[in-house]
C-alpha cells in the first residue's frame, strides 16, 4: 500500500482547504477524530491554491495552510500555486 | 459542556513551579516570561559530555570569562518569550508589507534618481552578509551561552538578524534586477571598501566566548553600523534626496535596533556591574571591537556620505561612547 | 497579503536561495569558523544541493507563527479563566499532562539548544528556524501546563525530577545524547528518530485524544507545535537524502545514526505508549494502532524510496515493531510496581478499561497482562500491595529499567558492571559503538539510583486512589464520583 496522507486541525480556516483537496482528488478519503481530520489518498495528492480560493471566496497564500497543518506523509513538491504529496521521487 | 463564565471559588495549591518560585516567590502567579525563563535549562547530572567539546559540560558557564553568581540576572527588559516576540514581529511585518504595497503601487522606486538608487544598492546590499553574520553570532550565543535568560533572547535575536538580511535582500530586488545581489556579494568579497568589515565579521566567527560575541556583535558591530547606515545614510541623506521610499522599506531595521538595544544594554550593564573583573573584561572587549568597527566603517561612510562621511562617523562613535558610559563602561 | 517576494525573474527556489544560502560566503578560514563540520567524517561537496521543503522566509514565518500564537494563547487564557481543569474527563488524566511536562518539555528545550548549535556549527540559517521552533514548543508546554500546576500535584518540580528521578532518566539520556552529538548526527536524529517516532505519535494522536478528555489547553498547544514539526520532518527527510547523495562515504555513517536514533526514540516512546493506552479515561486509538498508522507505515514508505540511495530500514526494525503489542502494558505494570516513589499517580484500570485493552490487543493482552492488572486491583483493594522502594537498574544506553533487575542485590551487581547492563541487544550495540561516551552515563544512573522523592513531595506520588488530586477534583466538581 502506498498511501500519502495529510492531516489538519479541524476549524473554520482549514475547512476550505479540506474541501478543495477532496474536490481535486476524487480518490481521497477524509477521516475525522476529535480536533483532527486525516486525508488519505493512494499514491499522490495535490492541493491547488486556486481551488482553495474558490472555496474560500478570497485570495489565499499556500503558506497559510501551515497554521493548521498537523502531519503528512509523502514526498513534497511545492510552488506558489500548488502543493503535491507523492511517493514518486 | 456548559461554559460557566462565573469563576468558581477554587483555591489553587500553588502559584507557580518550584524553580520559578525560588526566583519570584510563590505569593502570586508568575508571568509567562518568568515561567518560560527561570530554570528551563538543566544544570546538573548530565549524562554525557559534548563530543564536539569534551573539556566542557553540555551547558557550562565556564565557557565565558565573565563570571556571574547566577546567569539569570541577565533578564530581558522587554520580557519577550517566543509568543510575545513572534506576535510583535508579525505586527511589524504587517506594517512593512503595507509599506511595500504603498511604495509599489505608487511606483516610488522608479521616481528615485538613478544615481541615488545605485548608491543605495552599493551601500546597503553587501550588508545582507553582515546581517547573516549577526545570525551566526547570535546562534553561537544561543548554542554555547549559559542560562535561558541569556540564551533564549539570543536565539530570537538570531532570527531577527536573518529577518534584516532578508529585508535587505527584498529591498535590493525592489530597487533593481536580481543580479544586483550578485554584484553586492562580489563587492563584499572583493571591493576594497568592504574588506576591513568582512575580515572583522570573519574574525568574530572564531571567538569562543559567548559573552565576548555578545559584546562584539550586538553592542559594537550593530551599535555603530545601524546609526551610521540606517540612521544617517538612509533616514537623513537618502530620504532628503528623493529616496523616502527606501526609508520606508528600511523602517523595520531602525525600530528593531532601538527596541533590541534595551535588551543589549541591560545585559551589558548588569554583567559589568557585578564585579570589577567583569567590568574590566567587558571594557576591553568593547574598546577593541568598537575601535576595529569604527576603522572598518571609514571607507563605507565615505562611500555613503562622501565628504560628510568622516565627521558623521565621528558623531556616531561619540554617541556610542556616551551610550557605553551609561552602561557603566569607561569611554 | 502578499508576503512572498515575487520577482518575475525569480522562481520560488531562486527566491529561497537568495534569502538563505546566498547570504553566506566562502570565509577565508572555514576550518576555524566551522570546526565541527569535519568532526564526524561526513563529506559535503556542494551545500547548495540541500533542499529544504516548506522553508518559509522570516517574514512568512513571523506572520504565520504570530497567527498561531495569537490563537493559542487566547485558548490558554480562556481555559484558565473558565477553570477548564474542572472539565477533564477524570483527574487521572492529569497524570498524562504530568508525564508530558516532566519528560517531553525538557526534551524540547534540549532540541532548541542542540539545533542552535547545529545551525552555528554548520552555518545553516534554516536550522536556526528549528531552534526557535523548539524554544516555542518548550514554552507552549510550560504555559499550557502552568494552569494545571496550580491545581494538581506532580508538576511543580518537573525540572528537578527530570534531572534526578530514575523514571525520567530515559528522557534526559535521550536529550543529553542529542546535546552531546555532532551537528550532522543531531539533524539525522531529529529526522529519523524524534520527529517520525515521538512527534508523530505524541503531538498528533495523543493530543487529539487529550482534547476529547477535556484538555483543550495542552492539546491545542501540542497540535500547534506539530504544525512546526511538519516543516522539520520535511526538511529532515531532505537532509538525510542530501547527506547520502553528497558522498558514498556518508552512507554507512548515516545508516548507523538511523539505527541508533530510531531505536532510542522507540524506547523513549514507551512513555507515550502508557499515555495513550492507560492515561486516557475516554479512549481513542490504541498505542499499537497509532504506531502502525503514524510510524510504521510512513517509515516503511520512506525507506522504500531510500533503497536506491543505499539506505535500509533500521537494523532493529522488526524487533521494534514486534514490541508495540506489549510495551505499553509492560511499562504501566512497572510504574504501578514502583508507585510510591514516582512523581505522578498510577492506578489499576477499571473493568471497562480492561475490556477496551482486550479488544485492542486481541489475545496477547488477556493472556499476558490482564491477570497481572486484575491481581493489582485486588491487592490495592485489600491493602496488600508490595511496595518497591529501591530504584531499578537502568539500561546502560536507553536508561529504561532492565527487566528482571530490581532490588538492592541487582543494584550491587549493576555497580560492578559499570553501566554495562542492557535492556536489549540494540541498546548494547549502541553502547559498543561508542563505549567511552556511554560509560560516562553510569555516574548519572548511580546518582538516580540513590535519589528518592523527598518526603515533602510524597503527595506527588503513590496511587491515584486516596490522593490529594482525587480528593480535590471531586470537591471542585461538587463531590461528584468518577468511574
Amino acid at each position: 500500500m502506498s498511501n500519502v496522507f495529510i492531516a489538519f486541525q479541524v476549524n473554520e480556516e482549514s475547512r476550505p482547504v479540506v474541501d478543495a483537496i477532496l474536490a481535486d482528488n476524487p480518490n481521497a478519503t477524509a477521516v475525522y477524530s476529535p480536533g483532527l481530520v486525516k486525508i488519505d489518498a493512494p499514491n499522490s495528492l495535490v492541493i491547488k491554491r486556486e481551488s482553495i480560493e474558490e472555496q474560500l471566496g478570497q485570495r489565499y497564500d499556500l503558506q497559510q495552510m501551515q497554521v493548521n497543518l498537523v502531519t503528512l506523509s509523502g514526498h513534497i513538491d511545492e510552488d506558489d500555486d500548488q502543493f503535491t504529496l507523492s511517493w514518486n521521487h | 459542556m456548559t461554559v460557566d463564565l462565573q469563576a468558581r471559588e477554587i483555591q489553587p495549591l500553588r502559584n507557580t513551579f518550584s524553580h520559578v518560585a525560588r526566583y519570584v516567590g510563590d505569593d502570586k502567579p508568575a508571568t509567562r516570561y518568568q515561567e518560560a525563563t527561570f530554570g528551563a535549562q538543566a544544570t546538573s547530572n548530565f549524562h554525557y559530555r559534548p563530543t564536539w567539546d569534551p573539556e566542557y559540560e553540555l551547558f557550562d558557564a565556564s565557557r565565558s570569562k565573565v563570571v556571574l553568581a547566577d546567569w539569570y540576572v541577565l533578564k530581558d527588559p522587554r520580557q519577550f518569550y517566543y509568543g510575545t516576540w513572534t506576535m510583535a514581529r508579525a505586527r511589524q511585518q504587517d506594517a512593512m508589507e503595507s509599506s511595500y504595497q504603498f511604495v509599489e503601487s505608487r511606483d516610488l522606486i522608479n521616481k528615485m534618481p538613478d544615481d541615488l538608487r545605485d548608491k543605495v544598492c552599493q551601500v546597503i546590499i553587501p550588508l545582507r552578509h553582515v546581517a547573516w553574520g549577526g545570525n551566526m553570532n547570535n546562534c553561537m550565543i544561543a548554542a554555547y551561552g549559559y542560562g535561558t535568560a541569556f540564551t533564549a533572547p539570543a536565539s530570537l535575536h538570531a532570527m531577527d538578524e536573518l529577518g534584516v538580511a532578508q529585508y535587505i535582500t527584498r529591498l535590493g530586488l525592489a530597487l533593481d534586477e536580481p543580479s544586483v545581489l550578485d554584484a553586492g556579494k562580489e563587492a563584499w568579497l572583493k571591493a576594497p571598501q568592504w574588506q576591513a568589515l568582512r575580515h572583522l565579521v570573519e574574525d568574530s566567527f572564531v571567538v569562543r566566548d559567548p559573552f565576548e560575541i555578545f559584546v562584539a556583535q550586538n553592542l559594537a558591530i550593530d551599535g555603530l553600523l545601524y546609526p551610521l547606515i540606517f540612521g544617517h545614510f538612509i533616514d537623513d541623506h537618502v530620504a532628503l534626496n528623493g529616496g523616502t521610499a527606501v526609508s520606508m522599506l528600511s523602517a523595520f531595521m531602525v525600530e528593531w535596533h532601538e527596541e533590541s538595544n534595551r535588551w543589549v544594554d541591560a545585559v551589558v550593564k548588569t554583567a559589568a556591574a557585578e564585579s570589577e573583573a567583569n567590568k574590566t573584561l567587558i571594557n576591553e572587549w568593547t574598546h577593541a571591537w568598537s575601535k576595529r568597527m569604527h576603522d572598518a566603517l571609514v571607507p563605507i561612510a565615505q562611500m555613503a556620505l562622501g565628504d560628510k562621511g568622516a565627521s558623521t562617523l565621528e558623531d556616531v562613535f561619540t554617541q556610542f561612547q556616551a551610550r557605553c558610559k551609561k552602561l557603566g563602561l569607561s569611554a | 497579503m502578499d508576503t512572498t517576494v515575487k520577482h518575475p525573474a525569480m522562481n520560488r527556489n531562486q527566491r529561497t536561495q537568495a534569502l538563505t544560502h546566498d547570504l553566506a560566503w566562502q570565509v577565508s578560514q572555514p576550518d576555524a569558523v566551522f570546526p565541527a563540520r569535519s568532526l564526524e567524517g561526513i563529506r559535503i561537496h556542494d551545500w547548495s544541493a540541500l533542499r529544504q521543503p516548506l522553508q518559509p522566509s522570516v517574514e512568512q514565518y513571523w506572520k504565520v507563527q504570530g497567527d498561531k500564537d495569537k490563537r493559542l494563547y487566547a485558548i490558554t487564557d480562556a481555559f484558565a479563566q473558565n477553570n477548564g481543569q474542572l472539565g477533564l474527563s477524570d483527574a487521572r488524566f492529569a497524570n498524562a499532562i504530568k508525564l508530558l511536562l516532566q519528560a517531553f518539555s525538557p526534551i524540547e528545550y534540549s532540541a532548541h539548544r542542540a539545533c542552535a548549535r547545529a545551525a552555528r556549527q554548520l552555518g545553516l540559517t534554516t536550522v536556526a528556524f528549528q531552534a526557535a521552533d523548539h524554544l516555542r514548543h518548550n514554552q507552549l508546554e510550560i504555559h499550557a501546563t502552568s494552569h494545571f500546576n496550580k491545581y494538581f500535584n506532580g508538576m511543580h518540580s518537573y525540572t528537578e525530577w527530570f534531572d534526578h528521578h530514575w523514571m525520567l532518566s530515559v528522557a534526559k539520556s535521550y536529550a543529553d545524547d542529542l546535546l552531546s552529538a555532532g551537528p550532522f548526527e543531531v539533524m539525522v536524529a531529529m529526522a529519523v528518530g524524534y520527529n517520525p517516532v515521538i512527534c508523530n505519535t505524541l503531538y498528533v494522536s495523543y493530543m487529539s485524544a487529550a482534547a476529547d478528555n477535556g484538555d483543550m489547553s495542552t492539546s491545542s498547544a501540542g497540535l500547534t507545535a506539530q504544525s512546526d514539526k511538519v516543516r522539520h520532518q520535511a526538511a529532515g527527510l531532505a537532509w538525510v537524502e542530501f547527506l547520502v547523495q553528497q558522498d558514498p562515504a556518508n552512507v554507512p555513517l548515516v545508516q548507523a545514526w538511523i539505527d541508533k536514533w530510531f531505536w532510542r526514540s522507540v524506547r523513549l516512546s514507551s512513555l507515550v505508549g502508557v499515555m495513550q493506552d492507560y492515561m486516557l479515561p475516554f479512549h481513542s486509538h490504541s498505542w499499537q494502532e497509532i504506531w502502525t498508522t503514524y510510524v510504521q507505515q510512513p517509515l516503511q514508505q520512506i525507506f522504500e524510496t531510500w533503497k536506491p540511495l543505499g539506505l535500509t530500514l533500521p537494523s532493529n526494525w522488526a524487533q521494534a515493531c514486534e514490541q508495540q503489542a506489549h510495551v505499553s502494558h509492560q511499562t504501566w505494570l512497572r510504574l504501578c510496581r514502583y508507585s510510591a516513589g514516582l512523581p505522578l499517580h498510577v492506578w489499576a484500570p477499571n473493568a471497562s478499561a480492561l475490556d477496551w485493552l482486550s479488544q485492542k490487543y486481541p489475545g496477547t493482552f488477556d493472556a499476558m497482562f490482564r491477570p497481572h492488572l486484575m491481581g493489582l486491583a485486588h491487592q490495592i483493594a485489600h491493602g496488600q500491595r508490595p511496595q518497591e522502594t529501591t530504584a531499578p537498574v537502568l539500561c546502560g544506553t536507553c536508561q529504561l529499567p532492565v527487566p528482571g533487575m530490581a532490588g538492592s542485590a541487582a543494584l550491587a551487581q549493576a555497580k560492578n558492571l559499570q553501566g554495562r547492563c542492557f535492556c536489549s541487544l540494540p541498546c548494547q550495540h549502541i553502547f559498543n559503538l561508542d563505549a567511552d561516551k556511554h560509560s560516562a552515563q553510569a555516574a548519572s544512573s548511580a546518582q538516580r539510583h540513590s535519589w528518592a522523592l523527598p518526603a515533602s513531595q510524597a503527595a506527588d506520588g503513590g496511587l491515584f486512589d486516596g490522593s490529594q488530586d482525587e480528593h480535590n477534583f471531586e470537591e471542585w466538581n461538587g463531590g461528584a464520583q468518577h468511574p
